[in-house]
Parts: C-alpha cells; sequence; structure tokens
C-alpha cells in the first residue's frame, strides 16, 4: 500500500519537475527537431551540395523519397536523440542521492519501489509519446514533401513505440547506473557507451537478434511489427524490467544521507 | 520510547560510535550534546532509518531497529541538519506530497498542510518556491515535514543551528510548544542555551560513548559552585565580615569594594543560614546570588 501512495505522490511531483524544469521540452525538442527537420534537409540537401561543389548535380546519387527521409530521422533518433534524452535524464536518481532531496522523504517512509517506478513511468510514458508523435511528423511531413510511397502510417506509429521502448531501456540503464554512483555525469557516460557500442556486440551473430539496438535495424516501414524483431523487443522489454528491479534493489540499501 | 544499547558504528577502519547507550522515557525532551563529529547525527540517521550500524540494538516504540531495509514507516518524524527539499515546489506543494506518501484524502492534507503552514509562520510563503527560502525558512518547513504525520517521537538534529537569533528564537518556541503537546523529542544540538531551554535531561557524547547523562536540573546541581557573590548598596570592608568566618563550613570569604564572595560547604544545607548571617550584618543588599555553571561549561568540563 505504501509503495502505491508513495508511486501516486511521486508521479506528481515528477510531472511538476518534468514542467518546471523544463525536462519535458528538452526531451520533446530532441526528437521532434530531426521530425521536422530531416525531411526538409534532405530536401534541400542537393541544393546544397551543388552550391558547395561549383554545380555538380547529386541528386541522381541521393535517395529522395518518403523512405529516405524516415531513414534519416531513424538515424538521427539513435545517434542524436539518445544524447538529448540521456543528458536531460542523467540526475534522474543519482541527482536525489547527491542532493539529499530523497533523505526527508525516505524517512517519512516513502517506499523506494514507488519512487522508482514513479519516475520511469513518466518519463518512460513521455518518451514513448514523443516518439510516436516524432515518428508521425515525420511520416506525414516527408510524404507531403516526397510524396506518401508505400509506407504504412500505422506502421510508422509502431515504430515510432519501438523506439520509444528502446529509450525507455535506455532510460532504466540510466537509473540502474545512476543507483551505484551520485555523479549523474559518470552514469550518463556509462550508458551512452553502451548505447554507442551496442552495436558493435551486433558483430556476434548469435547474439544479434537479441540486442536492444536491433529494434533500429529490423524496423519496417511497411510492417506493423515484423517477426525479425521479436526477439529484440522481447529482450528489450526483458532488460528494462531486469534494469528497474535492479535499480530499486540496489537504493533499497543505499544509505540516503 | 527510545532505547539504544552498545550501538556501533564504523566508517572505513573509523569506529563513530563505541557502544552508545541511551534511553528517552516517553513524552521528554532529551538533548543530545557533543563535539562536531563527535556521531550525533550518525545516531539520528540511524535513529531515522537511513543507515546502518555495526553493532547493538535501537528500539523505538519497542520496534527493534534493525537495518536499513526495515526502514521505519514515517512513525517518526524526522528533521536532519540541513533539510532539503525540491527546489521547483513549494510548501503546499511538499507538504501535499508527504501527505500523499501517507496515502491522505485530499482534504484532510489539506486541512493538515494549512495546520503546519501555521504553525512554523510558512503562510505567507507557501507559495513562492522553496528554492528562493532562507536557511531559517528550510528549517522551519523541516519542522513542518517531521511533525505532519503527527509522530509521538520527534528527531532533531540541530534545529537551531545556522539561524539567526529570531530564527533561533522561533525553533525554540515550536519545540516547546511540541513538548507541551506531550511529543518525546530527541533534540541534537551545539547551542547549550537551547538544551536548557527546552529539554528534561541531557546526554553527553564523546569519544563514541555517552560520558555523562543526567535530568538539567540535577545535572545544575552536582556541577554547581558553592559560592555566593553578594553585592551591598554601598563599600564593605574585611572587618565587618570577621564574623562571618566562624562557622565552619564558611570555607573562604573575599571582600571587593561593594562584593562579596562567600565559599560555603554543601549550599543546599547551609545556604539559607548563610543568607541570615549576611542579612544580620546590617547593610543594604542589592543582590545575592548563588554561582551557577553554565551548561556550557559543564559540558566543556565532562568532556575534557
Amino acid at each position: 500500500m505504501n509503495a502505491v501512495n508513495t508511486y501516486k505522490a511521486y508521479v506528481k511531483k515528477e510531472i511538476i519537475e518534468g514542467m518546471r524544469a523544463r525536462k519535458f521540452l528538452v526531451l520533446a525538442i530532441g526528437v521532434l527537431f530531426f521530425a521536422f527537420s530531416d525531411p526538409i534537409m534532405l530536401k534541400l540537401l542537393p541544393e546544397i551540395l551543388k552550391s558547395q561543389m561549383q554545380g555538380a548535380d547529386f541528386s541522381m546519387l541521393i535517395e529522395l523519397s518518403q523512405k529516405a527521409a524516415l531513414e534519416s530521422y531513424t538515424k538521427n533518433l539513435f545517434q542524436l536523440s539518445t544524447l538529448v534524452i540521456v543528458l536531460s535524464l542523467m540526475g534522474i536518481i543519482s541527482k536525489e542521492r547527491d542532493d539529499k532531496t530523497l533523505t526527508v522523504p525516505v524517512s517519512m517512509g516513502s517506499s523506494i519501489k514507488g519512487v522508482v517506478l514513479a519516475k520511469l513511468s513518466v518519463y518512460g510514458t513521455f518518451i514513448l509519446l514523443i516518439n510516436v508523435l516524432g515518428m508521425s511528423i515525420a511520416y506525414y511531413y516527408s510524404g507531403i514533401i516526397f510524396g506518401f510511397t508505400h509506407e504504412s502510417f500505422v506502421a510508422a506509429l509502431a515504430t515510432g513505440a519501438v523506439y520509444g521502448l528502446f529509450f525507455v531501456f535506455v532510460l532504466s540503464f540510466l537509473s540502474f547506473c545512476s543507483s551505484f554512483m551520485k555523479k549523474s555525469f559518470l552514469a550518463a557516460t556509462i550508458t551512452l557507451m553502451l548505447v554507442y557500442l551496442m552495436p558493435l556486440a551486433g558483430y556476434f551473430e548469435a547474439i544479434e537478434k537479441y540486442l536492444p539496438v536491433n529494434l533500429f535495424s529490423e524496423v519496417n516501414l511497411s510492417v506493423i511489427l515484423p517477426k525479425s524483431m521479436i526477439a529484440s523487443l522481447l529482450c528489450t522489454i526483458f532488460l528494462t524490467v531486469i534494469f528497474s528491479a535492479l535499480t530499486v534493489f540496489k537504493l533499497e540499501r543505499v544509505e540516503f544521507v | 520510547m527510545i532505547r539504544i544499547e552498545n550501538l556501533t558504528k564504523n566508517y572505513g577502519g573509523h569506529q563513530v560510535l563505541k557502544g552508545v547507550n541511551i534511553e528517552v522515557r516517553e513524552g521528554e525532551v532529551y538533548g543530545f550534546i557533543g563535539h562536531n563529529g563527535a556521531g550525533k547525527s550518525t545516531t539520528m540517521n540511524i535513529l531515522a532509518g537511513l543507515i546502518g550500524f555495526e553493532g547493538g540494538r535501537c528500539l523505538i516504540n519497542g520496534k527493534d531497529v534493525q537495518n536499513i531495509i526495515n526502514r521505519l514507516n514515517g512513525d517518526v518524524g524526522y528533521l536532519p541538519e540541513d533539510p532539503k527539499f525540491y527546489p521547483y515546489m513549494n510548501a503546499v506543494e511538499y507538504l501535499e506530497l508527504i501527505g500523499s506518501i501517507k496515502g491522505e484524502s485530499k482534504k484532510q492534507i489539506s486541512e493538515k498542510t494549512e495546520k503546519m503552514l501555521d504553525l512554523v509562520k510558512l503562510t505567507k510563503a507557501a507559495k513562492r518556491a522553496i528554492g528562493s527560502y532562507s536557511r531559517g525558512m528550510r528549517q522551519r518547513l523541516g519542522i513542518a515535514v517531521a511533525i505532519y504525520n503527527d509522530p509521538k517521537l520527534l528527531l532533531l538534529d540541530e534545529p537551531s543551528s545556522a539561524l539567526d537569533p529570531e530564527g533561533r528564537r522561533d525553533v525554540v518556541e515550536i519545540i516547546s510548544a511540541l513538548k507541551d503537546q506531550g511529543k518525546t523529542i530527541f533534540l541534537s544540538t551545539h547551542i547549550l542555551n537551547d538544551i536548557e531551554r527546552v529539554c528534561d535531561r541531557v546526554g553527553i557524547l564523546n569519544n563514541g560513548q555517552i560520558v555523562l547523562e543526567e535530568s538539567i536540573s540535577q545535572l545544575m546541581k552536582n556541577y554547581i559552585q558553592p559560592v555566593y557573590d553578594i553585592e551591598f548598596d554601598g563599600t564593605v570592608n574585611e572587618e565587618q565580615f570577621k564574623r562571618l568566618e566562624q562557622p565552619e563550613y564558611v570555607e573562604k570569604i573575599k571582600v571587593e569594594d561593594r562584593k562579596v564572595n562567600i565559599w560555603i560547604k554543601d549550599f543546599e544545607q547551609n545556604g539559607i543560614e548563610l543568607v541570615k548571617l549576611v542579612a544580620d550584618i546590617g547593610i543594604p543588599i542589592i543582590s545575592i546570588n548563588l554561582r551557577r555553571n553554565s551548561l556550557e561549561e559543564i559540558f566543556l568540563k565532562v568532556v575534557s
């Protein structure tokens, strides 16, 4: 019961923090910016290159389509949005430990489980939503610019949700790291190293299909949930649950002073 | 209410608490004194369930505080030395957070929040971001949080340190009001004047152990200096006090201008007789005082 009460109280607290500390705004910009900028950048790229390369025509070398625009968005999501998400949420737990803001609530009977789950729920839900929104914006905007080709809108939405799920996994790992260290930047660095080095593990065929990062390469904008993605999707959910549980386990043994 | 038995706590290789024994009775205000770094906050944090300990036993309301996994369920109010709050929240929102954690209804939370803010005189600043509060205001909010659940036991760690005289007075008044409500208060401070004003008993922590535990009144009696300082309305000389040297309980007399200091044995038994003898001399008296050691002097004597 205490965990439920703490969860409800902290959901409200995290929403207030997300708004007043501009975390929601930064996260939204970090994801949605590319949804707007990628299609138009792709459209303008041949012109930009032409002006830089003394009139050479690159339009034949660059694929100008809705599919290419969505692929470009996906690439930027992995490379840049990860950075924005991790850096803006790096203090999710370690800052509370460093600032000792959990000392009073814990002494008043707050449940650690409730606190951690509230944080993951609020930011996880927001990340999921902005990824779905980002994908739908990218889909429509690129469709308007390049014309709607064979991609399905529902598949695009599902893809956005899958990307969102990947970022929730990143968030759970960030929380896990934060539970071990008070320095936010250290937790962020370790998380970014994991995310950016994970594709290297894909060279081992045996584990490739289980890696969360595989979600990005298995995405198919024509199919709602490709079969080839199921293993990495389940594995991502499993790892998210494991890291969240480990975060709670570790924090319940932390001295909040 | 609180029973601490042979409590030990190590930080790395350094043993901070070396077998602390304390008993705090229900309804009393217990002053916990010690040098900076003596282990007062460590003891407080252990009682609040925030940190673990290596050996011994801590019982609060009969419940064993075994380790931090068995944290207390909000039935003890705790004010840390420097309470930290979410700076973007205001006092109302923070108290609502505390009330929600306890699972109270919106109506209950609203009523209690208003009452608490009034008690700690923060009503006017209730809607201001906590980040803009002074240290004194944060301390008062900390007290409001600590008493929010109406706990029987309060752990107050240096509640008036780093406050200006007005802030200190406010905090001491709040503690006195809580004492009147019958709360049991375990108060750690190095401002000994506050202890003298509100505490019933005092424990002195030195070198990781309790070296003295006594009621304030008994402590003052034990450490009282048996010296009467008398001031007369006019200059006096040693001749006028010759007859006072006759009783065997008078040890020494010092006369200086209008003032006389008289050292005696066992002031409780002989004090009244001495005062009568002084009055018989027939010189108008302006003041007569039994010299007292301040708690600060007693503390310094004990720890040295």
